[in-house]
C-alpha cells in the first residue's frame, strides 16, 4: 500500500474514530451536539445522521442526557 | 361566442323581445325557484332584487339569497344552444321600492347571453365592455397513475416555462431504469400527481378542522394570504371554489400547496441523487491514488469547497444540493412571472412551505412521515416498475386526514386518522420495498455506483469543470446579502443560462463524448467504468445478491464486519470507498466498486416518537429489525471468463475481498475482529 493511500485511508475515518472514543467514554448530549454539528462522517452522512443509525442498530446505550456505545462495541484499543 | 362564468357585470340589453312589464311577471311567478346558481351574485344594493337562472335541482339556493331582498329565477341560455346552467350567470336587480319603475331594471350578466321564460325568448343581454376579470382557463392533464388531473391557469404557466419543463428530461429513479424498464417516468409527472395527492389530502383534512385546529391551519392561511393583492385572492378563490368543494379561506392556501408540489422537486441535478452523491464524494472522500485530481480538478474542488463552505455560513437551512438549488430555482422563476402577480405570489408562499418556516401544517402534506409526495412515488414506482401494484386504498386513506397536536412540540401537523392505519401501515410497507427492491437491488446499485465512479473521476480530471464553475458562482452570488437591482438581474441571467442545460441528457451527451474518446483515456479503472456504462452492463458480477448472501457470507468471512459496531464499519467503508476499491482491485486484480447501502434504505420515519404520531409504533419496531438484517454494504467486480458462471470461483473472490476489507476497516478503526472466522478461504 502506497504512503498516500495509508495516510487517505486514516484521514477518511478520522471523524468516525473520534466519535467513537468519545461515546465510548460517554458524553452529554448537548456538548456532543454543539460539537459536531454540521460534520461529516463519510461523505453526506452528518454526525447526526451516524448517531440516529446507531441508535436504530442498538449500539448506543443511553439515558435521558448521556450518549454512550454499548460496552461490546467499544474501542480495543486507543 | 363563447359563454362561460366570470366576474359579474352590469349588462344591456341589445335586444329586447319582449317587454320588461311582462319578464317581471315572468319571474315573479318562478320567485321560490333559485336553484341551480352556482355564483353568488354581485348585487350593489342590500334591498336589491336579483334575477337568476335556474336549473332542475336547487342546491345552490344559498350563494344567492345572503344580503339579497328578494329572487327571482329565469333560465338562461346561451345564443344558438341551451347551456348548464352552472356555466352561465345572469342578474338582474332592482331597488325594491322601485320595483313598479321597470325602467330601473337592471341586469347582470358575465357575457352575452339570451333570456328565456318558458320558451320564449324575451331579449338578449350583453356586457358593455369586456369581462374584467378573464375566465380562468383550466387544463386536464391525464396521468397513468391517477387519471384526469386538473391544472389551473397560473399552474399551466408555471407548466409552460422552460425551467420547469427541464423536469421532463430528469428521471426520478436514475439508473433503476436500467432493471425495471419501464421505470423511466420523469420528476415532472412525479410533481404533477403530488399536487393533485396535495390537493385530496388538504381538502380532507381542513373540512374536518374544527376548535383549534380550524385555528392553526386559519392562522396558516392568514400568513400566506398576507403575500397576495385582495384582487389575487378574490381571482384565486372564484377558481378554486369552481373545482373543489373548498371554503374561501382556504383557497389561497390550497392553491399555494399546490405550487409547493409542483416545485418540491425543481432543484434536482442530472441522474437525481446519483449526482448529488457524486459531488459529495468529490468533496469529501479521500482519493488517495485511486483517482487522480488534475491541476485543474483541484482548483475547482477548492473553489466549490470554499462556495459551499461561505454559503453555509450565511444560511442556517438545509445543506443538500438539491434543496440550495431549488431555491434558487425558485428565484429565477419568480423574477420570470414579474408580470404575472398571483404567480409570483404563489412561489413566494411555496417557498415559504418547502422551508417548513413557521408553517408545519402546510409542510406536513408535502414532508412528513406520510405525505402526498410519498403516495404518489409509491403508487407510481410500483406501477411502472411492475413489482407491486399499490393496494393502498388511497381514497379512504385521504378520506381521514386530519390535523392533530404533536404531544411534545405542540404543533399542529397533517396526518392520517388511527381510523385508517391499516392503509397508513400499507404505505410504509410498500415504500420500504420500494427501496429494498427498486432502488437498493443489486443491479440497480450497481449501476448507480458506475456512473456516480464515472462523475468523480470526470470532475477529478476537469471534463465537468463548466458545471462547478456554475455552481460556484450561483452559491458566490446568493452569499452576497444585498445586490443592486442590475446585479440582481445579471443574476437572474446567469442562473437561466447555466441553470437550464444540466439535465439528464446533457450529462448523458458529456458521458459518451468521453466513451468516444476512449483510446485517450489513460487510466484502465475510468475506461472499464465507461465501457460498462455505455457498451456492456453485464460485466460486473455483484457479490451480494440477497440479504441471506450477505449474512452468511460476512458470518463466514469477515465477522467484524457484522458484529464489531456495524454502523462504523459501514461508514468507513463509505468514507474510503475510492481507495478501499483501489486497493481491493489490485488485491483482486480486477475493477472493483463499493456502496454503502444504508442512506439507500430507509424506512421514512424519523424516530419513535414521530411514529407514534401516525400510530405507526408496532410497524416502526418491525422495520428497524428489517433493516438491521438488510445487506448493508455490497461490491461488485469485473468478471472474467474464468469467473462466469463458476460458483466456486465467485465464492472465492467474495472471501479473498471480504477477508480484505474486513483487515482494512477494522486496523482503520482499530477494532478487533470478534472471533475468528469459521472457514477461511484458502487462496
Amino acid at each position: 500500500m502506497t504512503k498516500k493511500n495509508e495516510a487517505a485511508l486514516t484521514r477518511s475515518v478520522a471523524v468516525i474514530r473520534e466519535v467513537m472514543q468519545e461515546l465510548a467514554g460517554g458524553i452529554d448530549k448537548a456538548t456532543f451536539e454543539q460539537k459536531y454539528r454540521g460534520k461529516f462522517v463519510s461523505p453526506g452522512v452528518t454526525v447526526q445522521q451516524y448517531i440516529r443509525q446507531l441508535r436504530l442498530s442498538g449500539d448506543l446505550d443511553e439515558n435521558s442526557s448521556i450518549l454512550k456505545l454499548k460496552p461490546a462495541n467499544n474501542l480495543v484499543a486507543a | 361566442m363563447k359563454l362561460g362564468a366570470g366576474s359579474f357585470q352590469e349588462s344591456v340589453v341589445v335586444e329586447q323581445f319582449q317587454s320588461p312589464q311582462h319578464l317581471q311577471l315572468a319571474v315573479t311567478d318562478q320567485r321560490d325557484d333559485l336553484a341551480g346558481t352556482q355564483k353568488p351574485v354581485a348585487v350593489n344594493e342590500p334591498d336589491d332584487g336579483a334575477v337568476a337562472l335556474c336549473e332542475l335541482h336547487r342546491g345552490n339556493r344559498g350563494a344567492l339569497e345572503a344580503g339579497k331582498a328578494f329572487f327571482h329565477s329565469i333560465r338562461m341560455s346561451g345564443i344558438g344552444e341551451w347551456r348548464e346552467t352552472s356555466e352561465l350567470a345572469s342578474e338582474a336587480s332592482c331597488g325594491e321600492q322601485n320595483k313598479d319603475d321597470l325602467n330601473q331594471l337592471r341586469f347582470f350578466a358575465c357575457h352575452r347571453v339570451v333570456g328565456r321564460y318558458r320558451g320564449n325568448t324575451f331579449g338578449v343581454f350583453e356586457c358593455p365592455m369586456p369581462p374584467q376579470a378573464k375566465v380562468d382557463k383550466r387544463r386536464l392533464i391525464k396521468d397513468p397513475v391517477w387519471g384526469n388531473l386538473e391544472i389551473f391557469s397560473w399552474e399551466n404557466q408555471l407548466l409552460n416555462h422552460f425551467l420547469f419543463n427541464r423536469l421532463h428530461n430528469i428521471v426520478q429513479n436514475s439508473s433503476a431504469y436500467k432493471v425495471y424498464p419501464g421505470l423511466k417516468y420523469s420528476r415532472l409527472l412525479h410533481s404533477i400527481g403530488v399536487s393533485h395527492v396535495v390537493t385530496q389530502l388538504f381538502l380532507n383534512a381542513a373540512a374536518k378542522a374544527e376548535g383549534e385546529a380550524m385555528g392553526a391551519l386559519r392562522a396558516e392561511s392568514k400568513q400566506l394570504e398576507g403575500l397576495f393583492t385582495p384582487e389575487a385572492i378574490t381571482a384565486i378563490t372564484q377558481s378554486i371554489s369552481r373545482s373543489f368543494p373548498c371554503s374561501q379561506e382556504n383557497a389561497v392556501t390550497l392553491a399555494t400547496i399546490r405550487i409547493a408540489a409542483l416545485v418540491h422537486d425543481i432543484g434536482h441535478l442530472p441522474f437525481s441523487h446519483v449526482f448529488e452523491n457524486a459531488i459529495d464524494g468529490f468533496l469529501h472522500a479521500e482519493l488517495g491514488d485511486a483517482i487522480v485530481l488534475t491541476r485543474i480538478g483541484k482548483q475547482k474542488k477548492e473553489e466549490l469547497n470554499s462556495s459551499l463552505a461561505e454559503y453555509k455560513n450565511g444560511h442556517d437551512e438545509g445543506f443538500k444540493l438539491h434543496e440550495i438549488l431549488g431555491r434558487f430555482f425558485l428565484e429565477v422563476l419568480q423574477a420570470s412571472f414579474n408580470e404575472s402577480p398571483v404567480l409570483v405570489s404563489l412561489l413566494k408562499g411555496a417557498l415559504q412551505i418547502l422551508k417548513g418556516e413557521d408553517l408545519p401544517i402546510c409542510h406536513g402534506f408535502i414532508a412528513g412521515t406520510i405525505d402526498a409526495d410519498r403516495i404518489d412515488f409509491v403508487r407510481r414506482d410500483g406501477f411502472f416498475s411492475g413489482l407491486f401494484n399499490s393496494s393502498v386504498d388511497f381514497g379512504r386513506l385521504s378520506a381521514f386526514f386530519e390535523l392533530a397536536q404533536e404531544n411534545h412540540s405542540k404543533l399542529w401537523r397533517a396526518r392520517p386518522s388511527p381510523r385508517t392505519v391499516s392503509e397508513t401501515e400499507k404505505l410504509l410497507m410498500e415504500r420500504f420495498w420500494d427501496y429494498k427492491y427498486i432502488v437498493v437491488h443489486h443491479r440497480v446499485h450497481l449501476y448507480d455506483e458506475i456512473m456516480e465512479n464515472v462523475l468523480v473521476r470526470l470532475m477529478a480530471d476537469g471534463t465537468l469543470s463548466d458545471f462547478v464553475d456554475t455552481l460556484c458562482k450561483l452559491l458566490n452570488s446568493a452569499s452576497k446579502k444585498s445586490l443592486k437591482l442590475n446585479e440582481q438581474m445579471d443574476r437572474v441571467q446567469l442562473l437561466r443560462s447555466l441553470l437550464t442545460k444540466f439535465d439528464d441528457p446533457w450529462l448523458e451527451i458529456r458521458i459518451r463524448s468521453q466513451y468516444a474518446d476512449i483510446e485517450k483515456v489513460k487510466d484502465p479503472v475510468t475506461k472499464s467504468l465507461l465501457q460498462a456504462y455505455v457498451e456492456d452492463r453485464r460485466c460486473f458480477k455483484s457479490a451480494f445478491k440477497t440479504d441471506e448472501d450477505f449474512q452468511r457470507l460476512c458470518a463466514e468471512y469477515a465477522p467484524a464486519l457484522l458484529h464489531q459496531n456495524s454502523t462504523s464499519v459501514r461508514n468507513a467503508l463509505g468514507a474510503s470507498k475510492y481507495v478501499l476499491q483501489k486497493l481491493l482491485g489490485d488485491n483482486l486484480k480486477k475493477t472493483v466498486l463499493i456502496g454503502a447501502t444504508d442512506k439507500k434504505l430507509n424506512f421514512g420515519i424519523r424516530n419513535d416518537s414521530e411514529a407514534e404520531f401516525v400510530n405507526v409504533t408496532d410497524l416502526y419496531n418491525y422495520l428497524i429489525q428489517k433493516k438491521i438484517h438488510s445487506l448493508t454494504f455490497n461490491f461488485w467486480y469485473e468478471e472474467t471468463n474464468d469467473t462466469v458462471e463458476d460458483v466456486d470461483a465467485h465464492e472465492k473472490i467474495i472471501a479473498q475481498a471480504l477477508h480484505y476489507i474486513q483487515e482494512i476497516v477494522t486496523k482503520q478503526l482499530q477494532l478487533s475482529i470478534p472471533k475468528l472466522a469459521k472457514r477461511t478461504h484458502k487462496n
